[in-house]
Formats: C-alpha cells, sequence, structure tokens
C-alpha cells in the first residue's frame, strides 16, 4: 500500500471513528436527555431552572473549559477517575470511551432542550384521556406522549448527532489525538493542515462536510411545523 | 341505601388578576344529573375533580357508597382505577391513532400500542354500534364533529366504565347535528342504564338530559 492509500484508509477509520462516537453519545443522550427532559416537564421541584441553566451550559460554555474540567474529574487524580481506576480498573482518559463522554456532554443540552419543549407543548388532555381509559402511566408514556412528541424529540436528536460528530475542543483534552483510536475527523483535519497535508485535508473536509449536510438534511425534514397540515 | 353520588369539593385559585373559589357539595340518586351554567363557573373543574384528573384541596367523592376520594381519610383513587369514563368537550381524540385503535385503545394494558388491525370483539360490537366501521382507519383529522363525538364514546363505552362523565358533549357541534346526535345519546343511555354526570350551558340538554339538574356559578351551587 502506497503512503496515498494508507492516508485514506485513515481518513475512513477516522470517518467510522466519529460515527462511533457520536452514536454512542447520542444513544447515551436519548435516554438521559429525553427522561430528565421529561421529569422537567412534569414534576415541580426546588431548584429546577437553575439546575435547567446548569444542564444547558455546555451549549454556551467554550469546549476547551469542558475538556478542562472532565480531565479534572475523569483523570488519574480526579474524583470520578481515581473511582472507576480503583474499582473496575477503567480509565477513560485518551480512549474512544472518552471521546463519547465528551460528545455526550457537548451535545447534551440540544436534545434536552428540544425534549423539554416538545412535552411541555403537548396538550394535557391527551394524557388524562388515556389515564381514563386505564392505561399504566408507563404506558401512557409510550403510547401517548412520546410519539406526540417524537418529531420534536428526533429534530433535536439529529442536531445532537451532528454536534457529536462535529466536537474538537473537548475531545482533543480528554481524548487526545490517536490515530485509529480517538482520532475523529474533527482532529484529522487539524492534524492534516499542521503536518502540510492539504490533499488528506481535503478530502477530509470534503468528508465532513458531506456528514454534516445530510445530516442537517434529515433534521430539517424532521422538524415540527414541517408537514403539510392536512385539514 | 347507599346514595350514588357524594360530593362534597373544595379549592381556591389564586390568579394573578382574580381568584376563584370553588366550594360545591352535593347527593344525588339521578342516572342522569346535569350540572348547568354558564362558561367560567366552574362545571370542568367538578368533572374533571370526579374523574381524578384534578386533586382539590379538601374533599370528598363517594360513587355508589365506593370512595373514590376523601382527603380525610386520605383516600385518592388515580384515574386508572375510578371506573369513569370521561368525554372530553372537543373529544381528546389520539391524533396519531386510527378510529380503532382509539376506539381499542383501552383494551390493551401493554406499553405499546398495537397495529391498525388489533380489534377484539366489543371494539367491532361498538365500532358497529356508532356506524363507525367503515372509518375505522380513518385518523382524527379526517373525522367531522358528530363523527368524532361519535368516536369519543365509543372509546369511553369500550373502556367498560361504571358511570360516564360529559364534558359539554354537544358544543362543538352545529345545531341540527345536536338535536341528532342527543337522541342517540338518549338511546344508549337508557340501553345501558348506566349513570351519568353531564355538563352543559345549553337549556336544551337539560330539558332532554336532566333527571335531576343543579344550577352551578361562581364555583357555587345557585
Amino acid at each position: 500500500m502506497d503512503l496515498e492509500s494508507l492516508k485514506m484508509s485513515e481518513a475512513w477509520i477516522a470517518l467510522r471513528l466519529t460515527l462511533l462516537v457520536a452514536g454512542c453519545a447520542t444513544l447515551i443522550n436519548l435516554i438521559l436527555g429525553v427522561g430528565i427532559a421529561y421529569l422537567f416537564s412534569r414534576k415541580k421541584f426546588w431548584g429546577k431552572e437553575v439546575l435547567d441553566a446548569f444542564l444547558t451550559l455546555p451549549m454556551v460554555m467554550p469546549p476547551t473549559v469542558l475538556g478542562y474540567y472532565l480531565l479534572v474529574l475523569l483523570g488519574q487524580q480526579g474524583v470520578i477517575g481515581q473511582f472507576l481506576k480503583s474499582h473496575w480498573g477503567i480509565q477513560l482518559i485518551f480512549t474512544w470511551q472518552g471521546a463519547v463522554i465528551a460528545a455526550a456532554i457537548v451535545s447534551f443540552p440540544l436534545i434536552f432542550k428540544a425534549a423539554r419543549a416538545a412535552f411541555e407543548s403537548l396538550e394535557a388532555q391527551y394524557e388524562q384521556a388515556a389515564q381514563v381509559l386505564r392505561v399504566s402511566d408507563t404506558a401512557i408514556f409510550f403510547r401517548i406522549t412520546l410519539p406526540l412528541a417524537w418529531r420534536g424529540i428526533l429534530a433535536g436528536l439529529l442536531l445532537a448527532f451532528a454536534r457529536a460528530a462535529g466536537e474538537f475542543g473537548a475531545t482533543l483534552m480528554v481524548a487526545g489525538s490517536i490515530p485509529g483510536q480517538t482520532q475523529t475527523l474533527s482532529i484529522a483535519v487539524y492534524e492534516a493542515v499542521q503536518a502540510g497535508q492539504d490533499d488528506t485535508a481535503n478530502f477530509l473536509v470534503l468528508l465532513t462536510s458531506i456528514v454534516c449536510m445530510s445530516v442537517l438534511w434529515v433534521s430539517g425534514r424532521l422538524m415540527p411545523g414541517r408537514v403539510v397540515r392536512q385539514d | 341505601m347507599t346514595t350514588l353520588w357524594n360530593i362534597q369539593l373544595k379549592k381556591s385559585y389564586q390568579h394573578e388578576l382574580r381568584s376563584f373559589h370553588l366550594d360545591i357539595q352535593l347527593q344525588s340518586d339521578a342516572k342522569r344529573l346535569v350540572l348547568f351554567g354558564p362558561s367560567g363557573a366552574g362545571k370542568t373543574q367538578i368533572l374533571k375533580m370526579i374523574a381524578g384528573l384534578i386533586q382539590p384541596d379538601v374533599g370528598l367523592i363517594q360513587f355508589n357508597g365506593n370512595p373514590l376520594l376523601d382527603t380525610q381519610r386520605n383516600i385518592n383513587q388515580k384515574p386508572q382505577e375510578r371506573s369513569l369514563a370521561y368525554v372530553f368537550q372537543d373529544y381528546a381524540l389520539f391524533p396519531h391513532l386510527t378510529v380503532r385503535q382509539n376506539v381499542a385503545f383501552s383494551t390493551n394494558p401493554s406499553w405499546f400500542n398495537k397495529g391498525k388491525s388489533y380489534t377484539t370483539p366489543g371494539v367491532d360490537e361498538w365500532l358497529d354500534k356508532l356506524q363507525l366501521s367503515e372509518l375505522a382507519d380513518h385518523y382524527p383529522h379526517q373525522l367531522s364533529g358528530g363523527q368524532a363525538q361519535r368516536v369519543a364514546l365509543a372509546r369511553a363505552f369500550v373502556s367498560k366504565p361504571q358511570g360516564l362523565l360529559l364534558d359539554e358533549p354537544f358544543a362543538a357541534l352545529d345545531q341540527n347535528l345536536r338535536r341528532a346526535l342527543r337522541e342517540e345519546l338518549q338511546f344508549l343511555l337508557q340501553e345501558l342504564s348506566m349513570p351519568m354526570i353531564l355538563i352543559s350551558h345549553d337549556p336544551e340538554d337539560v330539558a332532554i338530559f336532566g333527571e335531576e339538574v343543579i344550577a352551578i356559578d361562581g364555583g357555587k351551587r345557585i
């Protein structure tokens, strides 16, 4: 294999890793983000709006700051890092799993916000109608609440996937840039440009753009209000 | 002998612009009870409290001697346990489910919706009885007001309730249709001999369904 095709195969590995990291991060957020958003939309509790602001913080904070926090928490000396290492021998820093955590935290607010808005905009009477039909509360969530809020949640989910796939700052700080292990597309682009490998950079940039465009196109099609209403 | 309905409810609402105090007591043996009053009188609040969808501050609800709610004794059955069907003013048909899926909703206790072809003998019987069989695969947005009301009634009856709560069931319909559907409901209620509470601001509803009529305004009996 010559040098050029080796670079290209590295690009495909980076793409696969990017999709894996973004996919896992999105899956984590699907469960956590939708679950927490549902609690926020249905329960009243003390400090709710402060907690909402805290959970939205990753959207406005520089990713490098988030990455630093994560390093402090998950690193060898960090509270969580030490605990994981001593109990299960798990180390997250400089692994693709660490990249998943970084990507999940950065993209969390996109799902959380979208899901909370979707749940809050539902009319209460559909759930009430299901209650008097003697269906359990869990069944109501899966049969009424989730299907009616699904379009809004899905749009948030795809935006979060795109954000996770494009993650750079926090991922670089937490997972580093190990080709084939933690080097995602966005980091590979940076490395290629730094090394003066214009051809690789061009190819990677094109690949990334196509992936991002596809995700945004799909998410645009699923945004609430885009269907033609049938009267 | 026990009274059919024994209801005492109190609840205070504080809004920025006005406060509203609901304070209602009623005992009735009427199988057709109409709560009559202008809009904003608190009728829907009362009906939702009976169904368990809204909680009063203090209250007692006994249906056929069975305590559905007793704040003093800490009894508060969930809406699912009260066996009271509720027909909403604008029917609240589930927009993502077909007519058949709406009607069959209560017959499926599982966590997920069944497919469009799922049915039971009870569902078929009610679809047929209310002339909905041909509309079974339609979605709620494809129905007329009268059809939507019949779906809401079929959905309620399929759940085999002990009693029926109707919130302004004819308000969303035009005059001619109201007359026809009143007769239809009248006929069904006679056949099932099911206790019912209907709330309305329309004197014609009172004339037809009001075995006993309780007038309400400003959250109180008048």
